[in-house]
């Protein structure tokens, strides 16, 4: 009996004590169950609290950077006032935003005008002069790099602020496609040093895919040319002018890539070394006087040119054919001839925002095209009137590397040469070149300040060399 | 000479190596889409900053400018587009993902903001509304961000 007694109490404590562990399990899974959810909570709060915090600071933003509401681009819509007069007009609006960023709409109407510009200050430390009121103290004119040291002053200064602009431009929708109208000055307009004359350096309109008024030649691809101080441009590369034209532009894509087909008619201005002139045949290396436009032309400059547009950046070929002509009513002369010319230009984006930028370029009968102004003639006269087309070419290419979004540096090399009868006067340009090498600041998108050293060479027929080296300093505000 | 350029040979490949591994941690490597969206995000700034510094093109006319701006805007929108059908594409993946049901919740609310405001600078960008494209920019890249630090956090 004892013994029954005794089994049944160790049998009784060993259950008990199973009961009273298992209680402890399912108490220490319900603590830890608890603890996980109080994790998962505080988690979810920590995340509701973030997205609060992120949108707060999102809502911040905007208050201080209100988001401006305009009609969109070609769709009609109830204007806008920005701007209104408590007085006369509480249920007008004056003035109305633009169908194209930085327009307003004349009232009334449904063009958008805009108007713009900037003031730019270049100081250039000259290492030799190129003379008294020359341009080419003021921007790089490499056939006015003094040879034989006959010309200015060694370690020149200029201030000058005539690459300052203005421009105006106007948008209309048409049926018959936009209508599109730009006008652009500047200040060179005379080459004495502190004559401001005004300057038209584009003037032109379009309507729909036609362009007609004075801009830069079809020929020449102005997405290449590089972002340098210098308003000259590069030795090597086609000359950076303007001039009236005609030109019809035919957008297509070909798999998916944007391309255009351009054709125009251009102003024709044949530059000829006319043996029987007096002033062509100087020896003064330094004359700048050499060429002579006869202003007899009867074709237009007839140019065609494909562009691509692919997301790498932008590339063109172009094809230019021209008729130079030379009448001399003194002598009975006539004397006509075609020439053509090719070029190949680009902008290809690399790393980030670095580019590379090129031209190339090569023809006869197209030296007005080529280098700075004045470099290269067209064609050559001799003494019994026969022309001769100068066969030039050419190529440039330029790096651009941004450091970070304020600062940026392109380096620029140029060449150019032209091969000419041996008949005509040894002081003419038989080839050029240029380095620009730049370091730009842009403390704001409105405001660029920089420091640009330009070094420049030209070889006469004869073999001599004039140089100039060049220390640039700019600051530029557009408005 | 030679050893010396074995030691920088083997620092920088190992220094890739490291740059892989980080890259390859979080949550959007078992989105399906690895980076892929911040792949057009990149894209997208990439393209905007490159429209910007037309600020700087002395040279081409203001009508010329106001052509380029247009075609990098319609790259933008291709771009915007293509970013939203990304962001499908993690919706759609998003029940084989682990995350529990608050997690989920999250996750789904960010992601589609994230194809709102895409939508919204796909619309934006097709416009023209150029002055419009930052603002939206910067709403998608706090969107990312948000999702980022949530998810990505919860990873490690």
């Amino acid at each position: 009996m004892n013994l029954f007694y005794l089994l049944s109490l160790i049998l009784f404590l060993c259950l008990s004590g199973n009961a009273a562990s298992a209680d402890n399990e399912v108490l220490s899974l319900l603590r830890e169950l608890k603890a996980e959810v109080g994790e998962l909570k505080q988690q979810l709060d920590r995340s509701n609290s973030r997205i609060g915090e992120l949108e707060k600071k999102l809502g911040e933003y905007r208050a201080e950077k209100p988001e401006t509401e305009k009609p969109d681009m070609r769709i009609t819509q109830p204007p806008v006032a920005v701007a209104s007069s408590p007085a006369k007009h509480d249920d007008k609006p004056l003035v109305t935003l633009g169908d194209v960023k930085g327009t307003f709409k004349i009232p009334g109407t449904d063009t958008s005008v805009g108007i713009g510009g900037y003031v730019k200050t270049d100081l250039l430390l000259n290492s030799v002069s190129a003379g008294a009121d020359k341009l080419g103290d003021q921007k790089l004119l490499v056939s006015q790099i003094p040879v034989g040291g006959a010309s200015g002053e060694n370690s020149q200064l200029t201030f000058h602020a005539k690459e300052s602009r203005l421009w105006f431009k106007s948008f209309t929708p048409s049926a018959w496609g936009d209508i599109n109208t730009y006008i652009e000055m500047d200040f060179f307009g005379n080459a004495g040093t502190y004559n401001y004359t005004p300057r038209l350096r584009h003037g032109y309109g379009s309507i729909g895919h036609f362009l007609a008024g004075q801009t830069w030649p079809t020929f020449l691809n102005a997405a290449a040319i590089p972002d340098i101080l210098d308003n000259g441009g590069s030795a090597g590369s086609l000359f950076l002018f303007r001039h009236p034209l005609v030109r019809w532009t035919q957008p297509f894509s070909l798999a998916g890539t944007a391309m255009e087909w351009q054709t125009a008619i251009e102003a024709p201005r044949s530059r000829i070394w006319d043996s029987t002139s007096p002033s062509a045949n100087s020896n003064d290396p330094n004359a700048y006087s050499f060429f002579s436009n006869p202003d007899a032309d009867r074709y237009p400059d007839l140019v065609t040119r494909l562009n691509f547009s692919p997301e790498w950046g932008t590339l063109s070929i172009a094809a230019m054919g021209r008729q130079i002509r030379y009448t001399n009513s003194k002598l009975g002369l006539k004397q006509d001839a075609w020439g053509g010319a090719v070029s190949l230009a680009g902008k290809i984006n690399v790393f980030n925002l670095d580019n590379i930028r090129f031209m190339a370029h090569y023809g006869n009968g197209h030296g007005r095209y080529v280098s700075t102004d004045n470099t290269f003639s067209d064609a050559a006269l001799d003494n019994e009137g026969n022309l001769y087309l100068t066969t030039s070419y050419g190529g440039m290419f330029a790096y651009q590397h941004w450091w970070n979004k304020q600062w940026r540096s392109t380096v620029v090399y140029g060449y150019a040469q032209a091969e000419q009868p041996d008949w005509v006067n040894q002081v003419l340009n038989q080839e050029v070149q240029s380095l620009h090498a730049n370091i730009l600041w842009s403390p704001v998108s409105q405001a660029v300040m920089g420091l640009e050293y330009i070094y420049a060479n030209r070889e006469l027929l004869d073999g001599r060399e004039g140089d100039l080296q060049r220390l640039q300093f700019s600051a530029r505000y557009n408005f | 000479m030679k050893k010396t350029l074995s030691i920088t040979l083997i620092l920088v490949l190992s220094a890739c190596a490291q740059h892989d591994e980080q890259s390859n941690l979080g949550g959007e490597s078992t989105t399906g889409q690895p980076a892929l969206h911040s792949i057009h995000d990149t894209q997208l700034r990439l393209m905007m900053d490159r429209m910007d510094t037309l600020m700087h093109e002395r040279f081409m006319t203001e009508t010329q400018l106001d052509s380029e701006r247009r075609k990098y805007a319609q790259r933008i929108a291709d771009s915007a587009q293509k970013l939203s059908q990304t962001v499908d594409t993690i919706i759609s993946k998003m029940p084989s993902l682990p995350l529990t049901p608050s997690e989920q919740t999250t996750f789904l609310a960010l992601a589609n903001k994230l194809h709102d405001q895409t939508g919204q600078l796909y619309d934006l960008a097709s416009r023209n509304r150029l002055e419009d494209i930052n603002v939206r920019l910067h709403q998608i890249n706090t969107t990312c961000i948000s999702c980022h630090a949530l998810f990505r956090e919860m990873d490690n």
